[in-house]
């Protein structure tokens, strides 16, 4: 499939690739050890924030400032989200604990989770899910421009008559 | 004692425990991760891309403890010594 890309140069097809999938964009133009890097320097971000602070840290609804930066990570932060919702704010896993007040100011309910995770480590899960984000915007506005790698080009050998 | 509580840790569910106060040690590996992905684009080159990483890393971290040390010195030393 051939590149997408207009008078400028813009790789718009290897953007939406790398926020599929983090650092895809970068293997799709070439540059494929450094599509590596990225995606294993933006999915362990990610996945160390989940890990930290539990799935609860990804919440478009509660936490919605913060999800715009996490929506970054790509498709990865809409399925944590979707976790959140339908299992943990549910209380299919954990159980509900009663809440007097709505922790959040956007929160519905008067229930919280018992696997929601609270102060300094949940800011910082919540900051390591949200930097995951900003910087898979900085690898895929890198792919946009970035020229396709064009492997070196080997000499023929001279003929002799 | 440590290890009863850590049985029942779910692990992407729930919040990791035992981190207690020091959370603020989660800022190193928080820098590694956005070093790697900052060098994976902005390298020249990616050979010796985890010395470039490490470099970088400790570059951050030594930056940011000097920012603490003098907010520490300007908070908790300058700013009481000055006349009311």
């Amino acid at each position: 499939m051939a590149d997408v890309t207009d008078d400028e140069g813009l790789n718009w097809v290897a953007a939406i690739m790398g926020w599929l999938v983090p650092g895809l964009g970068q293997m799709w133009i070439g540059h494929v050890q450094r599509g590596l890097f990225a995606m294993v320097g933006v999915l362990g971000l990610f996945l160390g924030g989940v890990l930290l602070g539990g799935v609860g840290v990804v919440d478009r609804t509660d936490n919605r400032l913060w999800f715009m930066a996490q929506a970054g990570a790509g498709p990865v932060a809409f399925a944590a989200d979707w976790v959140n919702s339908a299992w943990v704010k549910s209380g299919s896993v954990g159980e509900m604990l009663d809440a007097p007040t709505p922790i959040m100011p956007r929160s519905t309910g008067s229930a919280v989770s018992s696997l929601r995770s609270v102060t300094s480590v949940n800011e910082i899960a919540i900051l390591y899910c949200s930097m995951a984000g900003l910087m898979n915007v900085v690898v895929l506005l890198d792919a946009l421009v970035r020229p396709r790698y064009e492997p070196p080009a080997v000499p023929r050998p001279a003929v002799t008559p | 004692m440590m290890g009863l509580p850590l049985l029942a840790w779910i692990p992407f569910m729930e919040p990791i425990r035992g981190i207690g106060n020091a959370w603020w040690l989660l800022s190193v590996p928080l820098i590694v991760g956005i070093s790697i992905a900052y060098k994976s684009i902005r390298a020249a080159s990616v050979e010796r891309f985890w010395t470039q990483v490490a470099w970088f890393s400790m570059r951050v971290m030594m930056i940011m403890l000097a920012l603490t040390l003098g907010l520490f010195v300007l908070v908790r030393i300058v700013l009481p010594s000055l006349p009311v």
